[in-house]
């Protein structure tokens, strides 16, 4: 038994013969995605022909339970405790700002016997939440987002369910971090990336690094796009469209960080519902004309009151709130 | 049956596959009462057996005697009952191989058996416990211990420790296979104080 390679040439021992058939049983048990009632049933016959089968099968069975005890080694690919490492409050008003800004919600799946914990993280309308995973990896949720990780399976994947959030995450070349969204998926390359998913369009700028983006029409067809930096992927369900954008435009993509809207020749359509997006009150702009009107400078995010300013002043448009609902019109 | 706490597969499959309740009984019975008397039992027969049969294999049909006795009845004292089980068979062995002298056998009393003293905390037991199981792994080959690291630790399949470890499915069964059963050597031989292997 001290020699604890097989070797097929070498005849087993009476007891190692039962031990080797008991373990294959074991193994093909516990590891069996599928494991069916004829499979047990075919142990089952095994295990009633003698019961030197069922020593060496009980004996091996609660070795391999022991050995279940080295989960506990696993290193979540989020910290545990998964602490955000800080969180802004949003000062916008509204039921949002009461709330603590990142939500943390934590499941379980179980998948054969590969037990995975889900965790979701998300931000509310102007909050905005920053992650720092346990693999030194870096991540940034913007407002009205929601983040899933699954861990274990040697996988360090996470799910952007909706919202924006920025990756910079560090390359391990054998456990690449994947991140889907809707049905395509962005695999880094080493890499610091964007991600922004808004009514069924998936926008993916590469600000550092490589990475690869795959657009899943079917799971048959995947159409796989190399990404530099400035590339900017814009998909839906069933397109793709990639263009380059300069560093700076990449910048104003960011501002967020820093609680800014940055616009530059912007149209107030856009910069409205950017605003938006950060804020519980929505602009509405109605007339083409108005909407067509380009802006730039920077904002406050949770300010919407210096937008309608500009609007007002700049542009003298009138302005009439009914309810969380602004107007702007002529 | 360990981590009843997790919805593991095997309570599922008792659900699923009702053993009788007897050989369930005895089945826990031999996991919980038996199992950890391996250390003192392999000592005992080291000590006091000189035929040729080896001693693992010895082993493995004290429990089948004791396995089947229980079946018939669980004893109400487990470690003499194992033991009487083992001389028995070390007599019985004795006559067929006609060469060791008989009162080698018979020191039952001087074996260090293990009292039911009051045992640490369930967290303590859980930390001495995994940290068996690592060092016991360390005297696995390298694949065997990567493979059961690989599916216990990070959720991998067969199929995926073999991709990782550039090696078939085949192998990759072998590996397990016998690190599983050396494994099984180790931490139910090593006394439960955390000494050495045998």
């Amino acid at each position: 038994m001290s020699d604890h390679l097989i070797d097929e040439d070498r005849t087993l021992g009476r007891v190692e013969a039962v031990e080797v058939q008991a373990a294959n049983w074991i193994l093909a048990k516990q590891m069996s995605d599928a494991w069916s009632d004829t499979d047990q049933s075919a142990l089952n016959a095994w295990l009633s022909e003698s019961t030197s089968h069922v020593a060496a099968y009980w004996r091996l069975e609660d070795t391999w339970a022991r050995t279940r005890r080295l989960k506990a080694l696993h290193q979540p690919f989020v910290e545990p405790s998964s602490r955000p490492i800080w969180q802004k409050r949003s000062k916008s008003i509204g039921a949002a700002a009461v709330f603590a800004i990142g939500v943390v919600v934590t499941g379980s799946l179980w998948n054969g016997y590969t037990h995975r914990d889900v965790k979701t993280y998300s931000t509310p309308i102007g909050g905005h939440l920053g992650l720092s995973l346990t693999d030194g990896s870096k991540i940034e949720l913007n407002t009205d987002t929601k983040l899933s990780f699954l861990t274990s399976a040697g996988q360090r994947s996470a799910n952007l369910l909706k919202g924006e959030a920025l990756f910079d995450i560090k390359h391990n070349a054998s456990v690449p971090f994947v991140l889907f969204v809707g049905k395509h998926q962005v695999t880094d390359l080493g890499t610091k990336f964007l991600v922004r998913s808004e009514n069924g369009k998936v926008k993916v700028s590469l600000l550092e690094g490589k990475a690869r983006f795959d657009l899943r029409q079917s799971d048959a067809d995947a159409q796989s796009t190399d990404l530099t930096p400035g590339d900017v992927v814009v998909a839906t369900a069933d397109s793709m469209s990639v263009s380059r954008k300069s560093d700076k435009q990449l910048m104003n993509q960011l501002g967020w960080r820093r609680g800014l809207l940055i616009f530059e020749n912007t149209t107030l359509a856009d910069a409205a519902s950017e605003l938006n997006r950060y804020n519980i009150e929505k602009i509405i702009i109605r007339d083409p004309a108005v909407a067509k009107l380009t802006i730039g400078g920077k904002f406050f995010e949770n300010d919407v009151s210096a937008l309608l300013n500009t609007a007002q002043q700049v542009f003298g448009l009138s302005v009439s709130r009914r309810g969380n609902e602004i107007l702007i019109s002529r | 049956m360990p981590d009843i706490s997790e919805p593991d597969r095997e309570t599922a499959d008792t659900r699923r596959h009702p053993m009788t309740s007897r050989e369930e009984e005895v089945r826990a019975w031999f996991i919980r009462e038996v199992l950890p008397l391996e250390a003192a039992l392999t000592r005992f027969l080291q000590n006091n057996w000189r035929g040729q049969a080896n001693v693992a294999d010895m082993l493995h049909d004290v429990y089948v005697r004791v396995i089947d006795a229980a079946r018939r009845e669980l004893p109400e004292a487990t470690a003499p009952f194992v033991f009487i089980a083992a001389r028995n068979l070390l007599i019985d062995r004795v006559r067929q191989e006609k060469i060791v002298p008989f009162e080698a056998v018979d020191n039952l009393e001087a074996l260090n058996v293990a009292a039911d003293a009051p045992g640490p905390d369930e967290q303590t037991i859980a930390r001495e416990e995994l940290r068996r199981v690592q060092a016991a792994l360390d005297k696995l080959h390298p694949r065997s211990r990567d493979a059961l690291l690989m599916h216990h630790v990070e959720g991998f399949s067969r199929r995926q420790i073999a991709a990782r470890l550039g090696i078939t499915e085949n192998t990759v069964g072998w590996y397990l296979n016998a690190g599983i059963r050396l494994l099984a050597d180790i931490l139910h031989r090593a006394p439960p104080t955390g000494g050495r292997r045998r």
